[in-house]
């Protein structure tokens, strides 16, 4: 192995301004390691124990009570539970770390695991974005932390959203406290050892784990610079050669733990992954992966439209329905776009389509209006026509 | 139908496999084989569909293609046995200390332990990526059911029937072995991209051990495998990015072999390898060309060593790979992005968070720093010159289609700045662990 070593044949003044480099290097890492420990940030607190407290807040759910325990929201129908605060001023310096406080009394006395989503919009009408953990709820109040997703003052509002609760939970507050060290160091380890959920944009990026505000790599790279800097410091100091071996180790062992954390977190979605889908018929699988909805228009496709045949897709999600049908189904069966013209058309959640059942006659928005024969209906918002030639 | 995906899977690559040893000789170690062999394979079956099928326009008869993919492994195999063994002596290196062996099997122990969750992944678990379902296995599945391609433009299944402008060869390496098996079967479709990612680590473990020794190789083996937007894309299958990743290592792997054996086998197979990552994907093209000619600018005074027969040859070679390469891939999306090209707001710190925030690439962007800084350290570093200027070019090139095309906007919503770092991860680490862990020679 060819393994190149510094520090020989070098002038001084080069050995004095890789000494310089190297102890700035090993400063800047250690600085950079303890700096998330330190309580220097500012606070925020939006705590929920009136409706006076709700104003400009918006709540995208059944509002049940408001009192000292917090709001007491139920979910809308096909709507996940969301409160977002009121637009935002947070201190330019705040704390990492946002903590939420809920309670979900349809576990009853036990605990129930599921996602909760920290929303959060950069200015008024942009998007909302989110970052996710899994949290265990039980009817009494829990402290669920997530870390401020992006810079104080790019942050217009916060907002807190439950997609698998079905049953009534208080919110309590959401706040940016200050932490005692230990309780840093606590929420360090419970950070650096969550799960990341594979999700759809997994394929696109892993954020990997992100500890008092910072990811992986920061605490890496500040590691990096602490022991390779300390090292070269050490040995030119002692006017002794730089050995390229130790620091190719110190970056293999950043590596071998940045690695530890992405395999550990692969293998438990993974394992996850195939205990889900263990066991599970084809039907139980698509019901799984894509939803209850497609699940029941494939089999409902499967077997009224022969092969050969024709369907449209009405839904409000031009994407995700017509894609996974269109895969689940070709080429025996043909996905087209005018509804007007398809042999069968399937209902999945659409706001604009409308069937008259007694007329036969269904249309969507301002669209032409077709004659077409109910062949079942899972729900009002999930159902198959089958159209008629005039 | 299990005996059949077998076949389907070993037959190219014992097809590969022995048209590298009859063209090259038996110079390369059977890590290399196997995972060059397998990408030949790959090449072999993706061409003899597309001829059968979008060339001859007829039905694909994928056994009969089985056959004839058999016969040519058995003439390869003839011609290798009819070959005089090589009475060279292996390049002797020192051996390696108990330290080194014990890394190095720490090494292969974390690299194979990686195949559990992609193997379990792959066999248990449906597929589920929006573009593998909307994209390239969709058309797999529509030319696996109709054992045909169509090529009528009325026809609701046009070219597979999703994204006509996007390069068939994919999902034709899809449909292989479930056409082969006579029937759709989704688990048989992913297989190659399980397949895509052993390879990938056979070669580059393989590869750079004949160049820079058993542990630098395993390093840098390690480092590939680790990549954990890599490990995902191997584990949830359907996606072109990793199999764009492995065909442009290979092209920049044999590059590098030409460049020290100066034999024109080296020198076809990389073009192989890069046409094949030209025809994967819309990024294929410019990836493959930056490779190539990156690699024969850096290397001007190599060339103009070569008889002026051996030039002419080469260059006739990268000219046909061009031809083709214009001729089978639609450029239409291409050429509409480089006609809108103006400088997109807000990317750069999309890009930094990307490269440098979040672990889709691990340590990758500080590692390519840190080696590009040792080799402007270490002018003893082999082929410095083209290592530099390959990476920056690479990165240059992604960054620059996120900075200055309609494809910002991927970037804003980060969807495809970590799939497009990892398509060339891989390759970059495999020009730095060359240069870094071997001296220049002299000669």
């Amino acid at each position: 192995m060819h393994t190149p070593t510094t520090g020989h044949g070098s002038s001084s003044a080069q050995r004095r301004l890789g000494f310089i480099v190297a102890v700035l290097a090993a400063i800047g890492g250690a600085l950079a390691l303890t700096r998330p420990f330190l309580p220097i940030g500012g606070t925020w607190a939006w705590r929920i124990e009136s409706p006076v407290d709700l104003e400009r807040a918006s709540v995208n759910a059944e509002l049940v009570s408001v009192d000292e325990r917090g709001a007491q929201l139920i979910p809308q129908p096909n709507r996940p539970i969301s409160l977002i605060t009121p637009p935002l001023a947070l201190p330019a310096n705040a704390e990492s770390t946002v903590f939420v406080e809920a309670a979900y009394t349809g576990a009853g006395d036990g605990r129930r695991r599921c996602i909760v989503r920290l929303l959060w919009q950069a200015e008024a009408q942009s998007a909302y974005r989110y970052v996710e953990t899994s949290a265990r709820l039980s009817a009494d109040t829990t402290r669920i932390a997530f870390s401020l997703p992006d810079s104080p003052e790019k942050i217009h509002r916060l907002g807190v959203q439950f997609p698998e609760v079905d049953g009534p939970i208080f919110i309590r507050s959401v706040a940016i406290p200050s932490l005692s060290f230990t309780e840093r160091i606590s929420l360090f380890a419970g950070q650096a050892g969550e799960r990341e959920p594979f999700r759809a944009h997994s394929m696109n990026f892993l954020r990997g784990p992100v500890m008092l505000g910072h990811g992986l790599n920061y605490y890496l790279i500040a590691l990096i610079a602490l022991a390779g800097g300390g090292y070269v410091a050490v040995r030119l100091r002692l006017s002794q050669r730089v050995d390229a071996r130790v620091m190719i180790g110190i970056f293999l062992l950043a590596w071998l733990l940045s690695d530890g954390q992405a395999t550990a977190n692969l293998d438990r979605n993974i394992a996850l992954d195939v205990r889900d889908f263990a066991g599970k018929s084809r039907e139980g699988q698509i019901a799984f992966s894509e939803g209850e909805d497609i699940a029941w228009a494939w089999q409902r496709l499967v077997a009224e439209c022969p092969e050969g045949g024709t369907y449209a897709v009405v839904s409000d999600d031009p994407f995700r329905p017509a894609h996974r049908l269109a895969y689940l189904l070709a080429p025996l069966r043909t996905r087209v776009e005018d509804y007007a013209s398809a042999d069968f058309i399937v209902v999945i959640a659409s706001s604009g389509a409308r069937f008259d059942e007694l007329g036969g006659v269904f249309s969507l928005r301002e669209g032409p209006e077709a004659k077409a024969t109910l062949i079942d209906r899972a729900s009002d918002q999930l159902y198959l026509l089958r159209r008629e030639s005039r | 139908m299990i005996l059949w995906a077998i076949l389907a899977v070993v037959i190219p690559l014992c097809a590969g496999g022995a048209i590298l040893v009859a063209v090259s000789g038996r110079r390369l170690n059977a890590m290399h084989l196997i995972g060059a062999g397998y990408l030949l394979g790959q090449v072999i079956v993706m061409t003899a569909l597309y001829l059968v099928l979008r060339v001859g326009g007829g039905r694909a008869h994928a056994r009969w293609i089985l056959l004839a993919i058999a016969a040519v492994a058995a003439i390869a195999t003839w011609k290798v046995c009819a070959r005089p063994r090589d009475t060279k002596n292996p390049v002797q290196r020192s051996p390696a200390s108990r330290g080194a062996k014990a890394l190095t099997a720490l090494l292969i122990f974390l690299i194979v332990s990686k195949l559990a969750p992609v193997i379990a992944s792959t066999l248990f678990v449906p597929v589920r990526g929006d573009d593998a379902i909307s994209i390239w296995l969709y058309r797999a599945k529509v030319v696996t059911l109709l054992d045909r391609l169509p090529l009528d433009l009325a026809d609701p299944y046009y070219l597979g029937g999703a994204a006509p402008a996007y390069p068939i060869f994919l999902s034709l390496a899809a449909a292989w072995t479930p056409m082969v098996s006579g029937e759709w079967h989704e688990t048989l479709a992913i297989l190659p991209w399980p397949l895509f990612y052993i390879s990938l680590l056979l070669l580059t473990a393989g590869g750079l051990r004949r160049l820079i020794g058993g542990l630098p190789a395993w390093i840098a083996t390690y480092l590939v495998a680790s990549l954990p937007l890599l490990l995902i894309h191997a584990s949830r299958p359907g996606y072109a990015d990793l199999p764009l990743a492995v065909f442009l290592t290979a092209t920049i792997l044999h590059l590098i072999l030409w460049h020290e054996s100066r034999l024109r086998s080296d020198f076809v197979f990389a073009i192989v390898f890069a046409l094949a990552a030209a025809c994967l994907k819309r990024e294929g093209p410019p990836l493959a060309l930056i490779a190539v000619a990156g690699f024969l600018l850096t290397n001007l005074s190599m060339i103009r060593s070569l008889p002026s027969v051996e030039n002419g040859i080469n260059a006739a070679l990268v000219a046909a790979a061009c031809i083709l390469c214009l001729a089978v891939v639609d450029f239409s999306e291409q050429t509409e992005v480089a006609s809108q090209l103006a400088w997109q707001p807000g990317v750069f710190e999309s890009l930094l968070r990307h490269a440098f925030q979040w672990s889709s690439l691990a340590l990758f962007f500080p590692l390519v720093m840190a080696g590009l800084i040792a080799i402007a350290a270490f002018p003893s570093s082999a082929h410095r010159t083209t290592t530099a200027n390959l990476v920056l070019a690479f990165i240059a090139f992604d960054a620059a289609i996120f900075f200055f095309t309609p494809q910002g906007r991927f970037a804003l919503n980060d969807q495809t700045p970590s799939r497009l770092f990892l398509q060339i991860a891989p390759a970059c680490i495999l020009l730095l662990a060359s240069s870094l862990a071997r001296r220049r020679n002299p000669t």
